[in-house]
């Protein structure tokens, strides 16, 4: 079975987007999307670990016992993943308190594992890495939606850039966890409502 | 030689050497990203921990090493580590760690106190591992900021502060402790009442001024 490159790359953002389509890795969607600055970051770590984990597996699918596949796997994640936080807390501090204990939920995140059970063990390294980057881009691009909309009213400021004016009164409820279901709820009905339209 | 690999990788110890290799490379990969970055992870824990105390005395921070210099002198009294906040000869303040367990791991935090030993200047929660959201918001500035000028004796006993719900009004000895939090609340309460019989003791002991 062979795969052209853009292909995988294009299901991976949009028509298999995991967060839209497959609903996976929602619990760090609706945690960290009330700053863009936080969600850009914690997608630039999610696009690191997914590509890299679904490269390192697909590399050793075929010597890997299947039976203890899961912790190999997950071993892999948590290595990435806890590079990506020596990372942050070397040289962005500030970012590494922000994010705090999400970062190493990122080992957590049901996208790497998904990835890496449905397509890494059944592809070459290459479209491994690509799949991985586009699954990593497309959980980015929606987090970066969703905290648009909740940065945006909650502090009236993108990218931590004031946007709106002192008329602006901040809606207080964005700032909280449950805005993000609402934003998320409705990106996915917007996304998703053809596919149910008769 | 491929019979013999297919009946390696068929054997019970494979998936245990694996394994251990596995665990091996990964293991020493991240043990070099971790000694590399070693160094300049505690530099920046330091610059918090004195931008901490700095603020903590509403001192100066634009540049946090001159200031901390001219305004902070590192003390120790009977084993415990302390610092002195000083602003135009006048003493400020002092400074202390205090530590104790959390709900899901250790909190520490800086506690600094008034020059007579009477009540609190301030408390800044260095680090905690509470659940992010709930007890996590035990960082918060709201719940912090209610310790600033509360009293810590009364009648030469260390004052255990009563926690109250979030929405009513605190008195003198009372917290507003966080809705969907109460362990964690009274886990800083805990730690303040513990950390504070000792410091007064080990203070008490070395100089009786400060039990009047």
């Amino acid at each position: 079975m062979s795969m052209k490159k853009s292909d995988i790359f294009l299901n991976g953002v949009f028509r298999d987007n995991s967060i839209c389509r497959q609903i996976l890795g929602i619990c760090s969607a609706l945690a960290i999307t009330n700053l863009m600055m936080n969600s850009l970051v914690m997608g630039l770590g999610v696009i690191w670990t997914l590509a890299l984990s679904g490269f390192t597996i697909s590399l050793i699918r075929h010597y890997m016992p299947n039976r203890i596949r899961m912790m190999v796997q997950t071993l892999i994640i948590a290595s990435y993943v806890i590079i990506v936080d020596i990372f942050l807390k070397a040289f962005y501090p500030e970012m590494s308190r922000e994010l705090g204990p999400y970062v190493g939920l990122i080992i957590t995140n049901c996208i790497i594992m998904g990835r890496a059970e449905t397509f890494a063990l059944k592809n070459n390294p290459l479209n491994s890495l690509i799949d991985g980057i586009a699954a990593g881009v497309g959980y980015t691009l929606v987090l970066l939606i969703v905290s648009f909309v909740r940065e945006l009213l909650g502090f009236g400021t993108i990218l931590g850039i004031t946007v709106l004016g002192d008329w602006w009164v901040s809606w207080s409820i964005m700032v909280m966890a449950p805005s993000a279901f609402f934003v998320l709820g409705l990106l996915i009905w917007f996304i998703n409502r053809k596919n149910y339209a008769h | 030689m491929n019979n013999n690999k297919r009946a390696f990788t068929e054997t019970k110890i494979y998936p245990i050497v694996f394994m251990i290799l596995v665990a091996a490379i990964f293991g020493a990969i991240l043990s070099v990203f971790y000694h590399a970055t070693k160094e300049k992870v505690a530099l920046h824990a330091e610059l918090r921990l004195k931008t901490a105390i700095l603020s903590l005395f509403d001192l100066p921070q634009e540049d946090v090493e001159i200031s901390y210099l001219e305004h902070i002198k590192e003390k120790q009294i009977a084993g415990l580590d302390y610092y002195v906040a000083v602003s135009n000869d006048s003493t400020l303040g002092y400074c202390f760690h205090v530590t104790g367990s959390g709900m899901w791991g250790t909190i520490t935090a800086l506690l600094a106190l008034d020059t007579d030993f009477k009540e609190i200047i301030g408390l800044t929660i260095l680090d905690q591992n509470e659940t992010p959201g709930l007890g996590g918001r035990i960082t918060e500035e709201k719940f912090q900021s209610q310790f600033s000028g509360k009293k810590i004796r009364e009648n030469q006993e260390i004052v255990y502060y009563r926690l109250i719900d979030e929405s009513e009004q605190a008195s003198e000895l009372e917290i507003n402790q966080i809705t969907g939090a109460t362990s964690s609340s009274k886990a800083v309460v805990d730690i303040i009442y513990e950390n504070l019989q000792n410091i007064i003791f080990i203070i008490a002991e070395k100089d009786d001024k400060y039990y009047e």
